[in-house]
């Protein structure tokens, strides 16, 4: 019976699921664009674990008291064990063997990341840190894929300010319509009206470095349809990140 | 060893099989390009999910 099993195998021992946990892990927090696809297992066994070590570093955001200092530290120590540790007393062989192994720093990064960002981000939000969207099956194994992503990423923050400046500008232009353009105000303000004015001048930026992809889309819609069949979804986004460039 | 007592007609094996059709794959319209998609999954096509969101950007092959 499952009865009381919370957890998958995933096909592995516990260190070969730990390892690959940490490594999922850190990865998620590391990535560029705060998000990886892995397969929907794989990442519906991730989320409770990275929430776990985002929740430590939501925790130590507000820390008081003479020891905080002291409770500091330990929150880190226990968030480190959600990363592989940096290992750097592993002896550097420089024998036959060929030149010297570069430090393995990738954890130290992400909790490095999760403590200076990522803590702060995520204050007031109690759990739910990570998104899943299902992708559909991959060809080859007929394995479900999935994104996970952090929430209240750069693109979609974007995504929103845009949508502000979308409303903004329909108010602007269209005061004939008065009951239109009054509930267009309403939404922009309810979604942080306040970055709305910073919003222009900061879309521009972003899509000169091929980076606003969520606002430019948008408006590409319309000419995007270019046929087709899927190609691996990595590739057409590093695609299209150089074309953009 | 077991062995058939009986020839197996094809009848009797078209009888057993009359109910082993598969079903189409339920699917829903992407709201966005209209074209069938599975449910609860990004559109393949055009890469949308939940009204605003591109989560990633078709290319040709
Ligand atoms: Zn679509």
């Amino acid at each position: 019976m499952r009865h009381l099993k919370a957890h998958r195998k995933l096909g592995r021992t516990s260190e070969h699921r730990m390892s690959m946990l940490r490594n999922l892990a850190t990865s998620l927090i590391n990535a560029q664009d705060e998000r990886i696809i892995t397969t929907l297992p794989k990442a519906k066994e991730l989320r409770p674990f990275v929430e776990r070590a985002i929740t430590l570093s939501r925790h130590a955001t507000n820390l008081e008291g003479d020891n905080a200092e002291a409770q500091s530290v330990h929150l880190r120590r226990r968030a480190a064990t959600f990363f592989h540790a940096g290992n750097r007393q592993q002896k550097i062989s420089t024998g036959r063997r060929g030149p010297e192994r570069a430090p393995r720093t990738a954890g130290v990064l992400a909790l490095r990341r999760l403590f200076d960002e990522l803590g702060e981000r995520f204050k007031d939000r109690p759990g739910g840190y990570t998104r899943i969207i299902k992708l559909g099956r991959r060809d080859g194994d007929n394995a479900e894929l999935a994104i996970i992503e952090l929430v209240d990423n750069r693109r979609e923050r974007e995504a929103i300010e845009a949508a502000n400046k979308r409303a903004k500008s329909a108010t602007s232009a269209k005061k004939k319509s008065a009951k239109a353009s009054k509930e267009v105000e309403e939404t922009g303000s309810r979604r942080g009206g306040r970055k709305a004015d910073r919003t222009y001048e900061k879309e521009e930026t972003t899509k000169a470095r091929g980076r606003g992809r969520g606002a430019t889309d948008e408006k590409t819609e319309d000419q995007k349809p270019k046929g087709g069949s899927r190609t691996k979804k990595t590739e057409a986004t590093s695609a299209e990140k150089d074309t953009e460039k | 060893m077991p062995n058939p007592k009986r020839r197996h007609s094809k009848a009797r094996t078209r009888k057993r099989r009359a109910h082993d059709a598969l079903r189409q794959p339920q699917t829903s319209v992407c709201p966005n390009c209209q074209e069938p998609r599975m449910p609860h999954r990004v559109c393949p096509k055009c890469g949308h999910y939940k009204g605003r969101e591109v989560v990633q950007v078709e290319e040709t092959s």
